[in-house]
């Protein structure tokens, strides 16, 4: 059971690691392409003001959205192998 | 210097690809002509043997199962079957005790041959005696059956999809943070030549004016 134990806390550390990259990447591609939809003036009369508050409304709309909720795969999928993988062994 | 740089990424290749090639599943088609049960004293090559069985204590020295087959033209190869349980490599084998039954069940005589197929994974080097590790058995219907590496397929692509995220990853810091931060650098570092500069035609104007001729 020790072994078991040390595969999921190192597994947590390294797919925490990995989640941390992946959502700073997500966060800035999203913030780019703000920043650039807005200084392309393509953006809408409905978000008056400045391009700080359209980059900061759409970042909030981007972190209730479902983009940002499948980062969870992160820790689904690695863990969903095991458990898969594991379940074959026991009835193959 | 340009062979130093080569070298040592021919090395680091050299290293990924034999990691590779240890850890990933590869598929034999054989005959097995028999199993066995053998004690081991696991010494210098304890890197090429896996973990005791799941829930058994570590030791040296343990009895591992190794299952004994002969290739299509004659050549010969064992595998060990051990379970690699929680740890390296991820293959979460448990069931090293029903795989040594079907091996026991699949052995075949020359005459009437059975062809299995067995996936391992690891080497045979009968200089260091290490073994590779049978991970599962099926019955195939003849020694030219084709067998497609899906395992290998996926996980390689997955590979592949990593590096270029990381790629992509390192582009956007690079572009996003570390470039406006060089910027800036450049930006206060003009400043403060700037304000040098000023102070200093200040400081000559000073001076210039207390001692200098006229």
């Amino acid at each position: 059971m020790i072994a078991l134990l040390r595969l999921l806390l190192v597994g947590f550390v390294v797919l925490t690691v990995v989640y941390w990259l992946a959502l700073v990447y997500a966060r800035s591609v999203r913030r780019e392409r703000l920043e650039k939809e807005y200084d392309a003036g393509s953006v809408d009369g409905d978000v008056k003001g400045h391009r700080d508050d359209y980059i900061a409304q759409g970042m909030a709309e981007y972190e209730h959205g479902l983009k940002r909720k499948l980062l969870w795969l992160v820790y689904i999928l690695p863990f969903g192998t095991m458990l898969v993988l594991v379940w074959l062994n026991f009835e193959g | 210097m340009r062979y130093v740089k080569w070298s040592l990424l021919g090395l680091v290749a050299l290293l990924l690809f034999g990691f590779l090639h240890y850890t990933l599943p590869q598929h034999d088609i054989v005959r097995i002509v028999g199993t066995e049960n053998r004690r081991m004293e696991i010494g210098e090559n304890s890197w090429f043997f896996a973990a005791p069985d799941v829930g058994t204590a570590a030791s040296t020295s343990r009895d591992i199962f190794f299952i004994n087959a002969v290739y299509p033209d004659g050549g010969t190869m064992e595998y060990r079957n051990e379970d690699t349980g929680w740890s390296w490599p991820p293959y979460f084998k448990m069931d090293s005790f029903s795989i040594a039954t079907e091996a026991k069940e699949l052995v075949s005589t020359k005459e009437k041959p059975v062809w299995v197929a067995v996936t391992h994974y690891g080497w045979r080097n009968q200089l260091f005696t290490i073994f590779p590790n049978a991970v599962a058995l099926r019955q195939v219907d003849g020694p030219d059956a084709t067998i497609i590496p899906w395992v290998n397929i996926v996980l390689l692509a997955l590979l592949l999809l990593t590096l270029f995220m990381i790629r992509r990853m390192w582009m956007q810091f690079r572009e996003r943070t570390i470039d406006p931060a060089v910027i800036d650098v450049q930006q206060s570092i003009d400043d403060l030549d700037d304000r040098a500069d000023r102070f200093g035609e200040k400081a000559r104007g000073f001076f210039g004016r207390m001692f200098g001729r006229r």
